[in-house]
């Protein structure tokens, strides 16, 4: 009797697993989509005008894309400010550890910290401190994508598993 | 009404007339939206105090929702300044586009898509409108700001049932 309980709460522990799992390599594979479309322009030269004008409309309704705050490689610029690519090259890190390790909750204490290095660099430039650099724009983003995704995966648990959070609604 | 509508249909129009104010963006980047589905999640949350924790799945409804008045009211305030003004990003960027396709010979394919772009170039500046135009800036719209408004309500969700956890 006990055996056949440990069997299957073992095979509902692998079930959940792997449900996980393959939740967190979807959410990879659209963030990876995600990011391949502002990376375009520097992997392959677009020589369709349509489509690069709708490709650079879907990333100017989400960041403002001025070229000078803009990455080039090889004289082509991605369709994202620095501090952007920090977020989405942060998550896209964050996304490959996850697959490989147990996400711990994240605390909101722990997501203003990692917003704290980007909002003092977005003031200290607005301000006029110092200049803009692309490589601290870059930088200041990292943490605060990581943590965001990671926070995105742990809800997203929630949601399917539908254990914890769940609401009096 | 309902209040989820409200405070997405608030929250939209807040994170839609932010879009049209130069350098807001410049500052904001990619956060406004996010940043609305959170605030209206928050005020639906301030407008039934009875709700203890709110649903992941309510919160991402809601951000869709936030995302979607704000996607529809920043075309449609977009689609107005094209009107009054009879220019637009595409205009200003055209002669530019122009010169890459004629310098590169890019072929027929590429020909054609500044085709495209040229009549409704020319739309614009006769008519202050071009239905093409209109339809590609909405739509673009609603896939971006659906994304972000989603991960916004999402990230929103967490951060608001957590506070109120240790409250």
């Amino acid at each position: 009797m006990r055996l056949t309980e440990v069997i299957n709460s073992t095979k509902l522990i692998f079930e959940q697993r792997a449900k996980i799992s393959l939740m967190r390599l979807l959410f990879l594979f659209l963030l990876s989509i995600l990011t391949i479309g502002f990376l375009l322009p520097t992997i392959t030269s677009i020589d369709n005008s349509l489509s690069n004008f709708l490709l650079t409309r879907v990333y100017s309704s989400v960041c403002h894309q001025e070229s000078a705050k803009c990455i080039s490689i090889g004289g082509a610029s991605m369709l994202v400010c620095a501090r952007c690519s920090g977020i989405y090259a942060g998550a896209i890190v964050s996304g490959v550890f996850s697959l490989l390790t147990l996400v711990r909750p994240i605390s909101t204490k722990l997501l203003i910290l990692s917003a704290i290095p980007l909002v003092i660099d977005v003031f200290f430039t607005f301000t006029g401190v110092y200049k803009y650099s692309q490589s601290i724009a870059f930088a200041s983003g990292l943490a605060f994508g990581g943590i965001i995704y990671l926070l995105i995966i742990s809800e997203l648990e929630n949601l399917f598993s539908n254990k914890s959070f769940k609401g009096n609604e | 009404m309902n209040k989820k509508y409200l405070s997405a249909l608030v929250c939209g129009f807040g994170a839609a007339v932010l879009t049209t104010i130069p350098g807001v963006q410049t500052i904001a980047c990619c956060l406004l939206v996010p940043v609305a589905s959170a605030i209206s999640i928050f005020l639906y949350k301030k407008s039934q105090p009875e709700l203890i924790k709110i649903q992941t799945g309510t919160g991402i409804f809601l951000g869709l929702l936030t995302a979607v008045f704000a996607a529809l009211f920043a075309s449609g305030f977009e689609i107005i300044i094209t009107y009054i003004t009879r220019t637009s990003d595409l205009v200003t960027s055209m002669p530019q586009a122009e010169k890459v396709v004629k310098d590169m010979n890019l072929g027929p394919a590429a020909e054609e898509s500044m085709e495209i772009l040229k009549q409704m170039v020319s739309e614009i500046q006769s008519k202050g409108f071009s239905f093409l135009y209109a339809f590609l800036i909405t739509t673009t719209n609603l896939i971006t700001y659906s994304i972000f408004g989603m991960l916004g309500g999402l990230i929103g969700t967490a951060v608001i049932n957590k506070r109120n956890q240790s409250v």
